[in-house]
């Protein structure tokens, strides 16, 4: 436990990067949601029927809405998704950088210009283990869905809570079997980083050697590490919604904005923690280009 | 002397009137055989004496699940393929038809779910009628089931199609959506099944005879347009009263969490409707848990089947909406029955009305489906964004296999159907509203009433306005959509202001509607629209400009497409957009993360 704590302090060190990674998605996303806002807008502005929107989530003005705006909603998602391919391909671009700080551990020694070189550098190579993720992302959710369809047939006869227990025990599954495909790319980028000049496959030996034996360690240091960030986000789901329905209003509209940011700051703080992990654990097996410099020791007779 | 004479005619009224002397007795004898998954037995029915009859037709509800080409199975694609793949398909076979013990079964012909005897010579008035059967029943389906050890018998053995005035029968076609159609009958019947299973009846049966592994029932149960039963060698049964009835719960032992909950349900429905309609007028209702079962539930006289909760549903009220739904029928089907192929919305669109009045009234308007960390959804809310489902607006009196699809059908019969029958609910206003419903009820008791029996008597209670609302509401596709367009104010003095308010339909508007103005002072003004156009111009002079204007503030026409354009205020606001929009955006942002973990 102590290691990952430990990485706490790291994490403040390396601030202003987290700020800068999350601004960038934020900023993203405000300009996704932007179509949004005109088109709700403008059936919304002068509806005296949506103003229960101002005191909770009133699903009577949000199946309206979708009434209304039924046909907007499918090039809205596309949006969506168009923006999110961007996003993945801009973070293929900076894994370069982020993977060089994290697996280096020089937080404060490198600046931007040595972060940017590594990130057009790293480039090519980061695409490439995200296409393969794409391929074993599309081979494992259905595996995944057929494994946890396997064993619905032992909670075939559940009803009631234990049925609803049993359901969050699937999801769970299918999720692990994600997060373990997640903890490899991450383990890739690692060795792509800490072994630049190695070929695509061997960069892929590399990483799958480091992550089989630790899997189960880097699972268990990923959950650590998302608990208090679904904690914060439990409380700020409380919080938003007693702000809203206590204050209502402009004031209580601000404080559920700020609080869905600080959500979403502590989501890319969660990753960054977890990752200041990893990286100092691969390092430590696989130091590659980052070998401590050689001490030489002079020894007199 | 007087009044011996009075008690006798009354001992002789009493006699002769009587649901067994109203209703025809249909006799039915018959056994399960769990191996090969079939029913043997006969039918005995005697044909009435009037009108006259040359022939006779029966319904053989089964072979709908018996090829391909059954147009039943067309909307049903994955248990067709589930028949192709295991090659389980089920059917009605007819072994021989007896006329007054003559055999004439060279005289039966059949074709699809439909069986013909022509006589020979001279009329069948009178005359008993036996048929022996076999019913195959099907690998799975969905009102006749065989589910591991549990069964769900529908439609199991033949019943006589309905005769009509001119001595024609009525055998409906069974297309897509269709459920049973049927007349109603006071039922004799015999059942031997394994003494391992369980029988969830309408009524408690009586034991005639346990021998070695067989037990056989007797059931006496009517009056009724079908008789079904579920089986299962793990039932367990749970027994409450309410009011007079006796209320039984076939459970298995897994399901004991959900009883409470259907009491729940089964008593506010109860509650509800003997207060609002009429009593129930069985002395028995059953509810069966079943494994498989079409669309959480199914509804026959005096029973209802449902399927197991399961995640989902419990954090919801959706399975109280379901009980609910299911029992309200035992009235909106049951008492009064329906052509259920020719007008379906005459039971589900009614049942779903009542199961949205019954939820509103005990759960309240806002919560009364989900209440889930602060997230709140209504069943009106359901049975609203339902109605978007559909592609096309199809009218609501149309039979179910002229709809074009699923979403169509369930659309508009199911959740706009709710609507549009609360619309003319509430165009009767409360009173009316009470005597009509009343009046259906007590007319129609065990009776197969049309669109012209609930149109007529909406005449009769409402008058001519409501009769002719009622009918542009369900013979026309209902695409009402009410709009205050705009809203100007002008300053025409110190002490005057002019306001021009548009108003705006689309659709048919059945009758007048209400509209109000809400000046910046705070007074209110009431108005009536009666509408000659779809965009009307009204120009007010006023103490004050008007700050608010709204269309159908009662919310009347419930089925009202959007109700977001129904109100329209002087001043912009653009919090709740933006309150959405930061949602949204926070969704957008959760997305990203997972999609490029950060």
């Amino acid at each position: 436990m102590r290691p990952i704590f430990n990485q706490i302090s790291s994490l403040v060190e390396i601030r202003r990067l987290w700020l800068y990674l999350y601004l960038f998605k934020a900023t993203l996303s405000a300009l996704l949601a932007l179509p949004f806002f005109v088109t709700c807008d403008l059936a919304l502005s002068r509806s005296l029927f949506s103003k229960s929107l101002l005191g909770g989530w009133d699903v009577s003005v949000l199946t309206e809405l979708y009434s209304r705006q039924s046909a907007a909603l499918s090039p809205l998602i596309m949006i969506i998704i168009a923006g999110a391919v961007m996003f993945v391909i801009m973070m293929q671009f900076l894994n370069g950088g982020l993977y060089y700080i994290l697996v280096s551990r020089k937080f404060t020694q490198a600046g931007w210009r040595d972060f940017f070189s590594e990130c057009g550098a790293r480039f090519g190579t980061h695409v490439k283990i995200t296409l393969l993720m794409m391929v074993v992302y599309s081979l494992l959710i259905p595996a995944g869905m057929f494994f946890v369809n396997v064993i619905s047939f032992a909670g075939g006869h559940l009803v009631g809570t234990p049925a609803l227990i049993f359901s969050l025990f699937k999801l769970a599954i299918l999720l692990l079997i994600l997060l373990a495909a997640s903890i490899f790319s991450d383990s890739v980028r690692a060795a792509s980083t800490a072994f630049p000049d190695k070929g695509f496959r061997e960069i892929l030996k590399i990483g799958s050697d480091y992550f089989k034996p630790r899997l189960l360690k880097l699972l268990r240091v990923f959950i650590i590490t998302y608990i208090p960030f679904l904690l914060i986000w439990l409380l700020v789901e409380w919080l938003a919604l007693q702000s809203v329905g206590d204050l209502g209003g402009t004031s209580g509209l601000f404080i559920e904005f700020v609080l869905f940011q600080i959500a979403a700051l502590s989501r890319t703080g969660q990753k960054l923690w977890y990752l200041l992990f990893l990286g100092r654990d691969f390092r430590s097996v696989n130091p590659g280009r980052f070998v401590p410099e050689q001490v030489e020791m002079s020894l007199e007779s | 002397m007087l009044s011996k004479i009075a008690y006798y005619i009354i001992v002789l009224l009493i006699l002769v009137s009587g649901d067994a002397a109203a209703y025809d007795t249909l006799k039915v004898e018959a056994s399960l055989d769990t191996l090969k998954k079939q029913i043997h037995g006969s039918v005995e029915y005697i044909l009435p004496a009037a009108p006259e009859v040359t022939t006779f037709e029966f319904q053989m509800f089964p072979s709908v699940y018996s090829s391909e080409s059954s147009p039943y199975l067309k909307a049903m694609p994955g248990l067709l393929r589930r028949y192709k793949e295991t090659n389980t398909w089920g059917e009605m076979i007819i072994d021989s038809v007896l006329l007054d013990r003559e055999n004439v079964t060279v005289d039966v012909s059949t074709d699809y779910t439909r069986g013909i005897l022509t006589a020979s010579s001279g009329n069948l008035n009178g005359k008993n009628i036996k048929i022996f059967f076999k019913t195959v029943i099907p690998g799975s389906g969905n009102r006749l089931v065989c589910f591991g050890n549990d069964y769900t018998l529908d439609g199991w053995f033949p019943v006589p199609a309905i005769p009509e005035s001119d001595g024609r029968w009525y055998s409906p076609t069974y297309g897509p959506f269709a459920e049973l159609v049927g007349d109603y009958f006071h039922y004799k019947i015999s059942l031997i099944v394994p003494g391992n299973l369980k029988i969830a009846a309408p009524v408690p049966p009586s034991v005639v005879s346990d021998r070695d592994t067989l037990t056989e029932y007797d059931f006496s149960f009517g009056p009724a347009h079908d008789f079904a039963v579920a089986l299962s060698p793990d039932y367990l049964v749970d027994t409450f009263l309410v009011g007079e009835t006796t209320v039984r719960v076939f459970y298995r032992n897994f399901e004991q969490p959900v009883l409470s909950r259907i009491r729940d349900a089964v008593e506010r429905t109860f509650a509800y409707m003997e207060a609002s309609i009429g009593e129930y007028h069985y002395e028995h209702f059953t509810l069966a848990l079943v494994s498989a079962s079409h669309a959480g539930g199914i509804e026959f006289p005096g029973l209802v089947a449902l399927h197991s909760p399961r995640g989902g549903m419990l954090m919801t009220r959706l399975y109280e909406s379901l009980v609910t739904h299911e029992t309200v029928h035992q009235w909106f089907y049951g008492m009064i029955g329906s052509d259920q192929i020719e007008n379906p919305w005459m039971d589900e669109s009614i049942a779903s009305f009542f199961t949205l009045k019954i939820i509103e009234r005990n759960w309240g308007e806002r919560a009364n489906l989900i209440d889930l960390a602060g997230f709140v959804a209504s069943q009106r809310d359901m049975f609203r964004s339902g109605t978007r489902v559909s592609p096309g607006v199809c009218q609501l009196n149309m039979p179910t296999y002229a709809f074009p699809g699923d979403d169509e059908y369930f659309a508009t019969i199911y959740t706009k159907g709710a609507l549009i029958v609360e619309t003319f609910d509430n165009l009767l206003g409360d009173s009316l509203s009470d005597v009509f419903w009343r009046h259906y009820f007590e007319e129609n008791l065990f009776a197969r009433p049309g669109p012209g029996e609930f149109i007529g008597l909406a005449g009769r209670v409402g008058g001519e306005k409501i009769q002719n609302a009622l009918n542009a509401l369900i013979n026309e596709p209902v695409e009402l959509d009410l709009a205050v367009s705009s809203l100007e104010n002008r300053k025409i003095d110190s002490v005057t202001y002019e306001a021009d308010v548009l108003l705006w339909k689309k659709g048919a508007l059945p009758g007048s509607v209400d509209y109000r103005l809400v000046l910046h002072n705070g007074d209110t003004l009431e108005f009536v629209w009666r509408s000659q156009h779809d965009t009307e111009k009204m120009t007010f002079s006023l103490a004050a400009p008007v700050s608010k204007v709204i269309i159908d503030p009662n919310n009347r026409f419930t089925v009202d497409a959007n109700l977001l354009n129904n109100s329209l205020s002087a001043d912009g606001d653009s919090r709740p957009a933006l309150r959405v929009s930061s949602g949204i955006m926070f969704l957008i942002e959760s997305f990203l993360s997972f999609m490029g973990g950060m």
